[in-house]
């Protein structure tokens, strides 16, 4: 419990770009780090999301989601390349993650994920949950990885 | 000579705001007239003792700095703001001059470059720390392919109901059963769809489509079986 606790309290840890440059400019400047650092490439688009005013806990977990999903492209699946779409699409933000790296059986990898306490997949899942959203996996050996997720956001712009 | 050019001091430090001050008293061109905490504070003194100059921090209990950049031009436009700041990455010395501010100085050089800074952007000239050129020189050498980082500006005009009715018409929903699903009438439909076209310097349904997978908003795959 204390582990989950800190996990908990890690992911709720807010980064500074956050608050200095806003979700759109936070998440590129992660993605580039991401990308320069481990000398893959990360294609991002974001849409809509400039000048959006969303909640602490969407914007947070919007912010660990792409962290997460960039760090399993890299760690489970090898990939090379790693395509990231943010974009608004009201009453819903949609965040897309595709990597072309070796892809999973999913019902197995997700069993396997539940024996070891893996954080990742399940976790991912149940911060979106936590939105009222929905997350959507897709994955084949060999053939990728794609998790498509939709949260909602509240009416802010003219 | 000419008149002191009035500055307001932007910082939640004050150490280093007293440090700023000690350094611009042995400077006859300037007078520090205020010093604020945050952004709150900032925006009355603004308003009160309209500033020649402001001396801006980015990290604010309230808000960002570069926010109050914009805030700041948008109550005051005459006013130059210097920004002094602990971030020497390109991505903040950016994102500062497009929301207004005419420098950017780095904390750990603000001793020796301040005056020079300051002097400069009370001319309007643009006034970029030395010891950051690197940086933004590395920035702008970076080879297209290797960018990461796009945003697609025109999307973001689009109003919440067009954005409601973009991804039905890239879904292949027709005319009739978006104006059904949102409880519009199909004429209705018909003008937001013109609109976003326009909006999106869009000429067909097949461009729409392409331009709302390149986004994201559609599934890709689903076109492929």
């Amino acid at each position: 419990v204390a582990l989950i606790d800190i996990r908990d309290l890690a992911y709720n840890l807010r980064p500074a770009a956050l608050d200095d440059l806003g979700l759109a400019q936070a998440i590129s400047q992660l993605c580039e780090e991401f990308s320069a650092r481990n000398g893959l490439t990360v294609d991002l688009i974001t849409a809509g999301i400039e000048g959006l005013k969303l909640d602490f806990d969407t914007e947070i977990t919007i912010y660990r989601l792409i962290q997460e999903g960039l760090n399993n492209a890299l760690n489970h699946a090898e990939a090379g390349l790693i395509t990231v779409r943010l974009v608004t699409s009201f009453p819903c933000i949609i965040l897309r993650l595709e990597d072309d790296g070796r892809g999973f059986d999913v019902p197995r990898r997700l069993a396997v994920a539940l024996s070891e306490r893996r954080m990742g997949l399940s976790s991912m899942r149940e911060r979106v949950s936590l939105l009222r959203g929905k997350m959507r996996l897709e994955s084949l050996p060999g053939k990728g990885t794609k998790i498509v997720i939709e949260v909602p956001y509240k009416e802010n712009r003219p | 000579m000419s008149k002191k050019k009035t500055i307001l001091i932007v910082d939640d430090h004050p150490f280093f705001r007293e440090g700023l001050r000690a350094i611009l008293a042995r400077n006859s061109g300037f007078e520090v007239v205020g010093e604020a905490g945050d952004g709150q504070q900032a925006i009355r003194m603004t308003k009160e003792l309209n500033p020649d100059l402001v001396l801006m921090d980015i990290s604010l209990p309230d808000k960002s700095g570069i926010q109050l950049t914009g805030d700041l031009r948008h109550l005051l436009p005459d006013v130059n703001i210097l920004i002094i700041s602990m971030h020497a990455k390109a991505d903040y010395i950016t994102k500062a001059f497009q929301a207004g501010a005419k420098g950017y100085l780095f904390k750990e050089s603000a001793a020796e470059a301040l005056v020079q800074g300051l002097e400069a952007v009370s001319k309007g000239e643009f006034f970029l720390d030395a010891s950051l050129s690197h940086q933004v020189v590395k920035k702008l050498m970076e080879s297209p392919e290797k960018k990461t980082k796009v945003s697609d500006t025109a999307y973001g005009t689009l109003t919440s109901r067009e954005q409601e009715v973009m991804r039905l018409l890239a879904e292949g929903i027709s005319t009739k059963d978006i104006a059904q699903n949102l409880c519009i009438s199909p004429k209705t439909v018909d003008n937001h769809r013109a609109n976003i076209m326009s909006k999106l310097n869009l000429h067909s349904a097949i461009e729409l489509v392409r331009y709302s997978a390149r986004l994201g908003l559609i599934d890709v795959d689903l076109w492929k079986d």
